[in-house]
């Protein structure tokens, strides 16, 4: 896990303001139903939740479905803070869990870490997003190379079909 | 093995030097002087960006220089918009779910009150 003074300047930085407690703001991350409902960009896109353990290490898994074919993905948990601070790693996976290249982008990273923290103030909560891709392991690569070929083939075709739906 | 441009930004110190290569070209000793770590550790991001084709580099005369590769500049920046789209979207469906699921609970309370 990617520690906090080692992030100085994120890829990604976003800044919102919720005018909801930072309590509710916080189990909108730490409950399946939730994220599986706020995490479908749109209505053509459905998120299930496969299983949740949201503690340091745990693991989110997810399954979108559209009408194309599904997608899965994982978080996996890094430093919790109750109330005010979630660090996860947000990967693509195949079915099996198993993290992969996001099929529907040309170019995106395997890995990326996210950290959200959160501050309240007059029942106003503002929640500070960083982000960057994840330093993956030369293990990892490997690994990823050596399965890249094989997952490729099986889910092109369908994927491409997705991929102009996303891009609508 | 080939490396791909997003392991190349993953690291704070490779994000700084790929900052300041946009800007001029630079020779390998000026890029060091820069940074308070080790000159072994900064020829360690500069060779794994150049192996990312982030940075080239060319030698002049004694001196080695290095630069950015623009194209694989704009590879990282395409996905960051990318990125930056797919928070923007989730960050306002949170807004949404939000709304609703605290209308719900106020309702709620009104009711057992």
């Amino acid at each position: 896990m990617q520690s906090a003074s080692q992030i100085k300047e994120s890829v990604l930085a976003l800044t919102r303001q919720y005018n909801y407690p930072a309590e509710a703001v916080f189990n909108a991350f730490t409950e399946a139903d939730a994220l599986a409902e706020w995490w479908a960009p749109s209505d053509m896109f459905n998120v299930s939740a496969l299983s949740l353990d949201f503690k340091p290490d745990g693991l989110f898994r997810f399954r979108m479905d559209t009408g194309q074919g599904s997608l899965w993905a994982r978080f996996v948990f890094g430093n919790i803070r109750r109330h005010d601070l979630i660090e996860f790693i947000l990967s693509f996976t195949d079915e099996n869990g198993t993290v992969t290249r996001a099929p529907f982008f040309d170019s995106w990273p395997l890995e990326i870490f996210v950290r959200v923290t959160l501050k309240e103030e007059k029942g106003i909560t503002t929640l500070t997003l960083e982000s960057s891709p994840h330093n993956a392991t030369q293990q990892e690569l490997d690994t990823f190379e050596k399965n890249k070929d094989s997952f490729r083939q099986g889910t092109e075709a369908s994927l491409q079909r997705l991929e102009q739906i996303l891009v609508r | 093995m080939r490396r791909d441009v997003f392991q190349a930004i993953a690291d704070p110190t490779r994000r700084e030097i790929i900052g300041m290569l946009a800007y001029q070209k630079m020779n390998l000793n000026a890029v060091a002087d820069h940074f308070s770590i080790s000159r072994p550790a900064i020829s360690k991001h500069i060779k794994m960006l150049t192996e990312c084709g982030l940075v080239v580099i060319e030698q002049q005369g004694r001196e080695r220089y290095c630069t950015a590769s623009l194209g694989q500049l704009g590879e990282v920046s395409d996905w960051i918009e990318q990125y930056r789209q797919f928070w923007n979207t989730r960050l306002d469906n949170l807004d949404k779910y939000l709304a609703k699921t605290q209308k719900q609970k106020k309702h709620a309370k009104r009711k057992s009150d």
